[in-house]
């Protein structure tokens, strides 16, 4: 398992050097610098050039990618260009109300599919199995994007029920912070809710099927527990896999549910620096997400390592 | 293994005429995408619609006769934008999944027949793959420059690697079958191999993936233009429609919700196709989609336990 | 168990929820005056940024010596008066007692001297009036200028300004941060920084130990002293979010609201919609790049074929928003005559336009016109310009491009031939950025450079109105750019907010809140 494990991180070095390299050509191939967006709309062209050299803008691209990277190396990702903030100090304060936000999707995706999924498995080709699969064709259609504006429309905008955007710290004020991640949660959370019922449903029919539920049948557990306590427990290994993927994936989505509601998460700040050319800050997000979403990849195959030798062995092979 | 019943390019194919004919969601699909690109491409010129003609005094007036769908924030007929928008989105969409298909397929077999090349391109890919593809799509787009070809430039790098991936699996795979052993013990080019041998057989993983790949870069393209970075405004897209609408969401809903409304309409046509493409291509997982537990598209792409993409 | 968790969790969810659709916003807060501002400028240091933005915020931290009254009268400032030498060559001024920076540093002459000398060296206005002059200290508590030559603008230059003002900074911070900006935000002003979170919103209170100006407020002269403890300024990128956190109580004052929601919001009686002048829309074209524009015909042509309404109207929706202006100076700044030439110039006529084309020999050459999209009204207006301009014959494509690439572009000389420019007001006619020899585009005319230089010579007020009137003739016969007109910026408040003035932006220490 250790090696496995090691073979596993290990696999992540040349990744991680591709992925560098290419955040770090494409933040310097990006027209515009900061010394422009810092000295305003009406700067003169020798203000610029001056400027720019003091921030060591002009130098050449290896020197500049070699100075970031042994940083990074060391643990440290810069400071941004526009205040004094180390980009480590701002991923953290801009990670909390992602994170947020992330967890309100990952639970509402689940309470909404544990039980749709499971029910739906349990009562195949009724009625109701094809509301639901009507119902997540319709969550897997709908860009979180496009969800986002038709919830504004109809919650805010005409029934002004919900704020249309912004953010407040839940662990201020809980119930106005919450509201508030209210429509976020919603348009981020349905795609993967529809995914999930849908893992959930197939996992669940694959256990109701095997040998063993009859075996417990045979015993006389009730049907309803069989289901419930039996079958949603043995179903659980693809499911969690799923919450993994959809987690790491989340936090990149939110780059625009962000956006759309003006939350000062990851997103924004990743926005903003693309926006004002804050390569620092805007190398250290990619990295960071990147990281995330790798490392979240590499728990889900160790998580099936451990359940599954077979997978160890045959990792092995592929690579 | 599900290689081992595909010996030639025939057999990968079950049905034939008859059997599309039958594949009720593929019909669907195709109409729906059809009439689309129909519309598109007809009734701008029939209706004189002009999509970029300005008319500021009658901004945000509501649908009505004379606009059908309403006007935009400058008085521009919404129509006609939505129509052009069907264009930019669909030659876009088609652009993207056309090169990536044809890079993805081309380096995904390079790399199944050399071991170092297999190296070297594979840690791009994956590197390429392990950036979130919206973030990479969003830098690439700011990189290089708002303008179409660009953009079909960067989403084609996005979605690429994931077809290359896919694509070399298979042909790894292929390459062990019998057929192609008795190919190599004959003596015949790599070349030749490559394109009579591999190419036909990795057609049919092609066909579902790229209407995945179609489907996504229509979101994709919605979403960099709603968020500033895709096809350049003027030019009429659905995401510039949305961008725009955003602005006036209390005003003039109607923009948000029509431009909503086309995105959503061809995501679920594609789905359609690409369901019944399944059916098509491998008959055995006849039994419905929903089972599969897996997104129609994504932002983002998934690797399976092995490291392949689902 | 897992899924026992994850359904107690489910209702638990479905339970929270149900309750927070209805309940109320947030209450405004007492003493604390929450102001939405769009995007935070990428810099606080009016001496580098050319933002108006950075300028008008950071004049709630940092003083400039002299002040300007609601009539735009010198008023005095962190100097409490001043003498002037015969020749005009020579200010003493004479600085305010008792005056402290936020670090509780006493305010000394050296700081003065380091930031006018750093200003002088660094801003558009400083390098335009003040890069020969030089500044001393003299004792504890005098500083003198000495010019090379006298001008009649020496104390509206060092007064507010909507850009880069001549603010004093402690000379140990300017030290620290050497030529890139300051971000150490350390001044004398009336509020003292106590909270920054980037990008977000910037807490700030009522300064304890400053030193009033004296007299009646008025303007940005006068006792600025607030009569509210804490101001929260919020950074709200998304225009459409700061009418709606307006509308729901959210904020007390939001600034630059869309266009399109100020009539939405007037209808509701707890709130006040109004708007300043911004800055001028003009028709930029490039002398850098040889081309059709070089001919004067073809300059006319767009001048007088354009229809002028139609463009503000995309640009700032509403009559009230926007006006037409065919001057140099913004209709506000009233001590510049407007007697040469007509204000609201739109004659409008296509087929004269067509045949000064043909005069010019055009001969359907593609054109590029640069704009962006982080400015509406700008991006707006060009939208409508391009459509006029291949109404007229002009074959003229439009490229879009995110701000950062933009100012790039527009840097570049053969990549663009038209720009819509935003020009921001200034004090003198030869500050305007349309009129530098330096900035992209600007044509490099004899007879400008000519006035221009007369200008820095001007020593009354006299010489430079007429050399005012001299600039505005050779401006309508050359052309150097087509003047559209002016648009506003619309700010909305509570009825909680009592007498708010305005010059350039909010003077947000001149609120009473009402609670």
């Amino acid at each position: 398992m250790l090696s496995y494990t090691l073979q596993r991180l290990g696999a992540l070095v040349p990744v991680l050097l591709v992925v560098s390299l290419v955040i770090f050509s494409l933040a310097l191939l990006a027209p515009g610098d900061p010394a422009r967006i810092i000295l305003g709309p009406e700067a003169l062209e020798v203000d610029v050039v001056k400027l720019q050299d003091i921030m060591g803008l002009n130098d050449p691209f290896w020197i500049r990618y070699l100075r970031w990277i042994s940083g990074v190396v060391q643990g440290d990702l810069g400071v941004s260009y526009f205040s004094n903030r180390s980009v480590a100090a701002a991923i953290q304060s801009h990670f909390i109300p992602t994170a947020q936000l992330a967890v309100l999707a990952i639970s509402y995706a689940l309470a909404i599919s544990i039980p749709l999924g499971t029910l739906a498995a349990r009562w195949r080709d009724s009625f109701f199995d094809h509301a639901i699969a009507g119902f997540t064709l319709i969550g897997l259609t709908f860009p979180s994007f496009v969800l986002s504006l038709i919830l504004v429309i109809a919650l805010s905008v005409w029934l002004h029920w919900l704020p249309v955007a912004g953010y407040r710290d839940p662990f201020g004020s809980p119930l106005v912070g919450l509201r508030y991640l209210i429509l976020p949660t919603l348009s981020l959370g349905t795609i993967y809710a529809s995914v999930l019922t849908r893992t959930v449903r197939a996992s669940v029919l694959d256990v109701l099927k095997s040998e063993y539920l009859d075996a417990a049948r045979s015993r006389g557990v009730k049907e309803n527990r069989l289901l419930f306590a039996h079958a949603l427990r043995n179903a659980g290994l693809p499911i969690i896999t799923m919450i993994g993927l959809s987690f790491a994936s989340l936090l990149a989505g939110a780059v625009v549910t962000e956006s759309i509601f003006n939350i000062p998460g990851i997103g924004s700040l990743l926005v903003t620096a693309i926006e004002r050319r804050d390569y620092p800050m805007l190398q250290g997000v990619v990295l960071f997400l990147t990281c995330i979403y790798l490392g979240l990849n590499v728990i889900v195959d160790l998580v099936y390592g451990l359940i599954d030798p077979r997978v160890r062995l045959s990792g092995k092979g592929v690579q | 293994m599900a290689t081992s019943e595909i010996h030639t390019a025939e057999a990968s194919r079950p049905g034939g005429v008859r059997s599309i004919l039958k594949n009720r969601r593929l019909l669907i699909g195709v109409g729906m995408i059809g009439s689309i690109a129909l519309a598109a491409a007809i009734l701008p010129s029939f209706l004189g619609l002009d999509p970029l003609a300005v008319d500021p005094l009658n901004r945000l007036k509501a649908p009505s006769p004379l606009h059908l769908f309403g006007t935009d924030n400058l008085g521009r007929d919404l129509a006609a934008r939505m129509l052009a928008g069907a264009s930019t989105s669909l030659h876009l969409a088609a652009g993207v999944t056309f090169f990536s298909a044809a890079i993805g397929v081309a380096v995904g077999i390079l790399a199944s027949f050399s071991r170092p090349l297999d190296h070297i391109l594979m840690r791009v890919c994956d590197g390429l793959m392990a950036i979130p593809a919206l973030l990479l799509a969003l830098a690439l787009a700011a990189t290089f420059g708002p303008n179409f070809s660009n953009l079909l430039i960067a989403l084609t790098i996005v979605f690429a690697p994931g077809i290359a991936r896919l694509v070399r699996g298979r042909a790894l795979a292929l390459r062990s079958e019998t057929f192609v052993e008795a190919a190599v013990a004959m003596g015949t080019s790599n070349l030749r191999i490559m394109v009579r041998h591999i190419f036909p057989n990795v057609l049919s993983v092609l066909a579902v993936q790229v209407t995945f790949i179609f489907a996504e870069a229509i979101v994709s393209e919605a979403a960099l233009s709603f968020l500033g970075a895709g096809v350049p405004p003027p030019a009429p897209s659905w995401g510039n429609i949305l961008y725009d609408g955003k602005t006036v969401i209390a005003k003039a809903p109607y923009m948000v919700v029509f431009a909503s409304a086309a995105i959503v309409v061809t995501v679920i046509g594609l789905t359609l196709i690409s369901d019944g493409l399944r059916d098509l291509v491998d008959p055995r997982t006849r039994a419905f989609a929903v089972e599969t537990g897996r997104p129609r598209f994504r932002f983002f792409k998934r690797r399976a336990k092995n490291g392949e993409p689902i | 168990m897992f899924y026992r968790k994850h359904l107690r969790c489910a209702a638990l969810t479905a339970a929270l929820l149900m309750p927070l659709t209805f309940i109320g916003n947030a209450a405004a807060e007492d003493g604390t005056l929450v102001v939405a501002y769009g995007a935070q400028p990428p810099s606080f240091d009016p001496h580098v940024t050319t933002l108006s933005q950075a300028n008008t915020i950071a004049r709630n931290i940092f003083e400039t010596l002299v002040t300007l009254d609601a009539d735009l009268n010198i008023q005095p400032g962190l100097a409490q008066s001043w003498v002037v030498s015969e020749d005009g060559r020579k200010y003493r001024f004479t600085l305010r007692h008792g005056v402290k920076f936020h670090d509780g540093q006493p305010l000394t002459p050296n700081d003065v001297v380091a930031s006018l000398q750093r200003w002088g060296s660094s801003s558009l206005p400083g390098k335009n009036l003040f890069h020969e002059a030089k500044w001393s200290a003299e004792g504890s508590d005098i500083v003198t200028l000495d010019l090379p030559s006298p001008r009649f603008d020496v104390l509206v230059s060092l007064a507010p300004g909507i850009t880069q003002s001549a603010v004093i900074m402690p000379a140990s911070v300017i030290a620290a941060a050497g030529e890139k900006p300051v971000t150490q935000l350390i001044g004398t002003g009336p509020f003292r920084l106590i909270d920054w979170q980037a990008d977000r919103m910037m807490e700030l209170e009522r300064y304890n130990d400053y030193t009033s100006f004296g007299g009646k407020q008025s303007g940005t002269a006068g006792d600025r002293t607030p009569t509210y403890s804490n101001l929260r300024i919020e950074f709200v990128k998304d225009e459409a979010t700061r009418s709606l956190g307006l509308s729901t109580g959210e904020y007390d004052i939001a600034n630059q609201l869309p266009f399109d929601s100020a009539a939405e919001l007037q209808k509701d009686d707890t709130l006040r919609v109004d708007s300043y002048p911004g800055g001028m829309t003009n028709l930029g074209f490039n002398y850098n790049k040889p081309g059709v524009f070089e001919k004067k015909e073809a300059r006319q042509a767009v001048d007088i074929g354009i229809e002028r309404q139609a463009i503000l109207t995309a640009a700032a929706v509403d009559p009230r928003f926007f006006r037409l202006n065919n001057h140099l100076m913004m209709r506000y700044q009233k001590q510049w005559p407007t007697d040469v030439g007509e204000t609201e110039f739109n004659p409008n006529d296509t087929e004269a336009a067509k045949k000064l084309l043909q005069a010019s020999g055009y001969k359907g050459q593609p054109l590029v016109l640069i704009t962006t999209r982080d400015y509406a009204d700008m991006y707006n207006a060009a939208i409508v310009l391009q459509q006029q301009l291949q109404g007229l014959g002009l074959n003229v494509k439009l490229e879009s491009y995110d701000w950062s690439t933009y100012v790039k572009t527009r840097a570049d000389k053969n990549a663009w031939d038209l720009v819509v420019n935003g020009g921001s007001p200034k004090p003198d006619p030869t500050q305007l950025i349309f009129l530098k020899r330096d900035f992209p585009g600007v044509p490099h005319d004899a007879a400008l450079e000519d006035m221009v230089a007369k200008f820095q010579h001007a020593d009354t007020i006299a010489k430079a109105l007429d050399l005012y009137r001299q600039l505005e003739t050779w401006n309508q016969n050359y052309v150097p750019s087509v003047r559209i007109g002016e648009t506003d910026y619309v700010f909305g408040m509570s009825k909680r907010v009592e007498g708010l003035q305005v010059q350039d932006d909010l003077i947000l220490w001149t609120v009473h809140l009402k609670d």
